[in-house]
């Protein structure tokens, strides 16, 4: 540093981070931005981005490691921007840091009339598809991306839809056709071409094949598509195509109240159910400032674990049935019928429950409600057992998992991957042991570690969460507490039922909360919870209205989807296809 | 090999455990009171219908499934003239059953509603009313209310004085 340089001054309220930015790097362009969350807000200007990214991963102590969410937002119609730099678009950089524990989050503020930003894809490999989808939502241009187009909207699409002035619903538009012309236009715009990805079609030696896996083959788990390069059966490289499944829920946030948007959120990771609406609630009641009773804590603790363990077994059926074990899925479809007819009991649905609510839960739990729960940890464990002969001791099985797609902690770190392929690494960090939400500190479990981070370890580590799941829920059950299952606070929508009906005050707090929406006060929040599949949070932005100013829904499987062709070169297709089983992904969860 | 055809074994087991199916359509599935299927409109206690058309339950919809228009009897009571639900939007998820005041609009644990033609998924009031209370037995909104109807007075409902008269200063 230059020693006549200015010495910074930095106020004492800054915290340890920034100010150790600010001396590291000698800039003193960084603003704080209080926020409900706790985490550490950050704007710097834009030529100064990169120079602390790569600061806050490679030469700081304990370093933020992992990029938790890349996204933007449009500032444009906010109203509440105290506090805010005059930004009319904002990317959001949000780190983890596993040793610290902690996140910081940076944002850069840009004016419409220059839209662009200095690509960090080298930085963090898993930063390439969220900056994609950043230009694809909001035609914010990175500057230095190798493959800067569109993500999940078609090519063809016109506009960027979670721009403010993107209509939002089917009706602002005129009625959709589709004449043959514009179908074929459609189509051929799908069509898969080698030399925009920078790949060749042919070697020295040999032509490479070209094979589409999908958007509809029985092992990509839903609508999307893998482009293969192949030479005879080797995979030289492959592109994940995903889009398929868009429906842009983010959009639907702005639209929605904030208590009719709960249904959208079971329907994004479609195994979890309930454990969508979780980190959801959470967020809004943090920006209400509500505190949720213990009762309704337990409750949702207990459906987010029996979810946990319905995803777990779908995906131990599948991930059999993909590597040619026909009937272990059938046996495991029994199990979670169980888990669906306890569901089915206490909160009316089997799959999109939407059983939370703001300040609680919808109902109480029946009457007699533990019978079947304690029947099934009773049972569970026996089969999974069983289960571990007939599937995990197999060495056919073994054969083709052990070894195949493996990747090192440090590598799943770069690629963003959380939650059960992480764990198989052997990093023991698990969000319900790291920060506790809900009440997690209070019951007793084990983070399970594997140590190989093949496709058989991301299996092993998924049963023995069963297990622990069964142990948590079995806490559950005998340690429920008495009390309301609702808060008492004028935002829990809705107010309690049995009062609404006899009591004129509570039915106009009903009335208002039901139709327009509870006012949730101005602010910025993210939860973030140890999802089904890894990391799930929403980040919800509230201009003090009935409806999200922003939803962001940062689901695990889409990074993990990212991480295909690394792990997939040089291998066999059947290989990918035990990949693709391991990875347990929902193309609703990636493509939101 | 010993694990194959340990595999093998565990699978052969199965052949003789009881099995799981249910034989749907012939035997149907039990499902619990709380099921969320298809939507009803109950009546109350006295046999009269339950919905006030206040329209709460079209506005909670997430999805905008239901439409319906108010009108009113010669006793002052409140009707839907209309009640349409688009079964082909709805996705069951109770938020109407819980935002309704009265009771009226309920799930019920009815899930065949499959159709040829998608406008056979749009019910009308004659297809949604029961004759029945469905699931809350002894609610009668009125009985609770403050509201003037045909053989009930000010003064006559739950937890209700007797109106005040302001044309007198005696008490």
């Amino acid at each position: 540093m230059d020693g006549n340089a200015d010495k910074i001054e930095i106020p004492s309220n800054t915290p340890a981070i920034v100010r150790e930015l600010t001396e590291r790097l000698n800039i003193n362009d960084f603003t704080v931005q209080p926020t409900l969350d706790g985490i550490t807000t950050v704007w710097l200007p834009r030529q100064n981005l990169r120079a602390t990214l790569q600061h806050l991963k490679f030469q700081i102590t304990s370093p933020y490691l992992l990029l938790f969410d890349l996204t933007a937002i449009d500032e444009r119609q906010r109203t509440h921007r105290h506090a805010l730099s005059d930004s009319a678009f904002t990317v959001v950089y949000h780190l983890l840091s596993f040793e610290r524990n902690d996140d910081i989050r940076i944002k850069v503020a840009l004016n419409e009339a220059d839209l662009s930003l200095p690509t960090i894809s080298d930085i963090w490999p898993s930063a390439n598809w969220y900056e994609r989808e950043v230009w694809d939502m909001f035609g914010i241009v990175f500057e230095g991306h190798p493959h800067l187009r569109r993500i999940l909207m078609p090519p063809t699409w016109q506009g960027h839809p979670l721009r403010k002035e993107h209509y939002a619903r089917a009706t602002e538009m005129t009625a959709f056709s589709l004449p043959d012309e514009r179908q074929e236009i459609e189509q051929d715009a799908l069509r898969f071409v080698p030399e925009d990805w920078g790949m060749r079609r042919r070697s020295e030696e040999s032509d490479f094949m070209f094979l589409n896996m999908g958007p509809n083959h029985p092992s990509v788990h839903g609508a999307f598509r893998i482009a293969l390069q192949l030479d005879g059966e080797e995979i030289i490289d492959a592109l994940p195509d995903i889009g398929y499944h868009h429906r842009g829920a983010e959009k639907m946030g702005e639209r929605q109240s904030w208590h009719t948007y709960i249904p959208y959120t079971d329907r994004v990771d479609y195994l979890g159910g309930s454990s969508n609406n979780l980190p959801y609630v959470l967020a809004v009641e943090q920006l209400a400032g509500i505190d949720v009773p213990e009762r309704a804590q337990v409750i949702r603790v207990m459906i987010t674990e029996l979810y946990r363990l319905a995803s777990h077994l779908l995906f131990y059926g599948t991930y059999a049935q993909d590597v040619g074990q026909m009937s272990p899925i059938f046996y495991m479809f029994i199990d979670r019928e169980k888990v669906f007819d306890i569901l089915e009991s206490i909160t009316g649905a089997r799959m999109h429950s939407s059983y939370f609510r703001i300040g609680g839960v919808a109902m109480d739990l029946p009457q007699g409600w533990d019978k079947r729960i304690r029947e099934f940890v009773n049972y569970l464990p026996a089969r999974l057992d069983h289960y571990d002969k007939l599937v995990m001791q197999n060495s056919i099985l073994k054969r083709r998992t052990q070894g195949v797609g493996a990747y090192n902690t440090a590598e799943a770190v770069d690629w963003s991957v959380t939650g059960p392929g992480l764990r198989a690494t052997g990093l023991a960090w698990d969000y319900r042991k790291a920060r506790p939400y809900s009440g997690y500190e209070n019951y007793e479990f084990e983070i399970p570690i594997a140590s190989h981070g093949d496709c058989y370890d991301r299996c092993v580590v998924r049963i023995e969460e069963m297990r622990q799941s069964v142990r948590i829920i079995a806490q559950c059950l005998e340690n429920m507490p008495e009390g309301p299952h609702k808060a008492h606070h004028p935002l829990t929508t809705p107010p309690p039922k049995a009062r609404t009906l006899h009591d004129i005050e509570t039915l106009i707090q009903h009335f208002l909360n039901v139709s327009w929406g509870p006012v949730i006060p101005a602010g910025e929040s993210c939860v973030t919870i140890e999802a089904t599949k890894g990391l799930n949070a929403y980040y919800l932005i509230s201009d003090g209205g009935t409806m999200s100013y922003r939803t962001r829904i940062r689901t695990p499987s889409f990074p993990h989807l990212q991480m295909i062709p690394m792990m997939c070169r040089g291998m066999m297709i059947a290989d990918l296809i035990a990949i693709l089983a391991s990875i347990d992904f929902v193309m609703a969860d990636v493509d939101r | 090999m010993f694990s194959q055809l340990r595999s093998l074994w565990e699978v052969l087991r199965h052949t003789f455990i009881k099995h799981d199916t249910v034989e749907y359509p012939e035997q149907k599935p039990a499902l619990f009171p709380r099921y969320r299927g298809r939507i009803i409109l109950t009546r109350d206690p006295d046999g009269e219908e339950r919905c006030v058309a206040c329209n709460l339950c079209a506005v909670a919809c997430p999805v905008d499934c239901i439409a319906l228009q108010k009108t009113e009897d010669e006793h002052g009571r409140w009707y839907p003239e209309f009640f349409r639900i688009n079964f082909s939007r709805c996705i069951m998820c109770g938020f109407c059953e819980e935002a309704c005041p009265t009771n009226a609009i309920q799930l019920t644990p009815d899930f065949e509603m499959c159709e040829y033609d998608r406008q056979n998924m749009v019910y009308e009031k004659q297809h949604l009313l029961i004759d029945g209370t469905g699931k809350y037995h002894d609610y009668n909104f009125y009985r609770v209310a403050g509201m003037t109807i045909g053989n009930k007075a000010k003064g006559q409902a739950e937890n209700e004085y007797p109106p005040v008269n302001v044309k007198t200063l005696l008490p």
